[in-house]
């Protein structure tokens, strides 16, 4: 029961809270540890400011030796989040470290959400509304953040 | 006397030998003749027997710290090894970088699709051999 991934997990778990990063946060579900939830919060003074993203975080016994699935499950706007949460972040693939953990994950995809790499699109339409209409691109995300607000009421009871 | 110290042969980049204990076991005093002049008394002290006791660390960060890779510390137990010391060691990359030997090999052997890299640098992983540890 008690695998070296499983033993990892609860070390993040524990610096998690001992230690917490601003603006992210993240549990194991209660059932269990190799499967997680996380919120991460929109960075103030950005478009993002106020929204309450929501993730789940899947590992496998090869942590922290091979990177976890990440997804949103809050609908986004952005270049490099797939319509169906998937994200294109380099250290969630070939730039995985086993030095990461829980916290750093979540801090890495919450630099993204200011930060898109243009290069790498997952969402043509962000990415091109991105590069050439920003004011445009803004107003996407303003509506995902406060479509946000909604789900958070709505997905109360869902874990 | 008697001495116990555990020795690992491996080089004082490795090792960190505390400062042993001293123990005086037994202590007899008594006055000192040459210099019991003018009722002043001195004493002398002969000691019988003491006992050192020797410890030593991985040299690797500050006490406390932690392998980067299964956040257990240094001195500690990776998960995949039974006891700490002797049977979990600390090694070193040329970058500088250290890990426990169990880590890092999982880290290494699990990446077969291009050159090792040290896990906090990014540099390519060479280990790095320790001085007074042999070639042979």
């Amino acid at each position: 029961m008690s695998t070296p991934a499983r033993k990892r997990l609860m070390r993040d778990f524990k610096r998690l809270q001992t230690d917490p990063p601003a603006g992210i946060s993240g549990t194991p579900s209660e059932s269990n540890i190799m499967s997680w939830h996380a919120v991460i919060f929109g960075p103030e003074g950005t478009p993002w400011e106020g929204g309450t993203f929501k993730l789940t975080i899947a590992f496998s016994e090869e942590y922290p030796n091979k990177a976890p699935v990440v997804k949103f499950v809050t609908k986004m706007f952005h270049p490099n989040v797939y319509n169906d949460g998937s994200i294109c972040l380099d250290i969630l693939q070939n730039q995985w470290s086993p030095i990461y953990d829980v916290g750093a994950i979540l801090t890495s995809i919450q630099s993204l959400l200011c930060d898109p790499n243009p290069n790498s699109p997952a969402n043509s339409e962000a990415a091109a509304l991105y590069n050439e209409n920003r004011r445009a691109y803004n107003k996407r995300v303003a509506a995902v953040v406060e479509d946000s607000w909604m789900e958070i009421g709505a997905g109360t009871g869902a874990g | 006397m008697v001495v116990e110290t555990r020795s690992h042969g491996t080089s004082a980049d490795v090792q960190r030998v505390r400062s042993p204990s001293i123990d005086v076991v037994d202590v007899s005093a008594r006055p000192s003749a040459s210099t019991a002049s003018e009722g002043a008394t001195s004493l002398s002290i002969d000691v019988k027997t003491w006992r050192a006791v020797g410890a030593w660390t991985w040299g690797a960060g500050d006490a406390g710290d932690v392998c980067g890779i299964c956040r257990i510390a240094y001195d500690g137990c990776p998960p995949d090894a039974k006891f700490p010391g002797d049977d979990s060691p600390v090694v070193w990359g040329r970058c500088g970088h250290a890990f426990h030997l169990q880590c890092i090999t999982k880290w290494l052997s699990g990446n077969a699709q291009d050159a090792p890299r040290c896990p906090i640098c990014r540099g390519a992983w060479e280990f790095k051999e320790l001085e007074g540890t042999g070639a042979g």
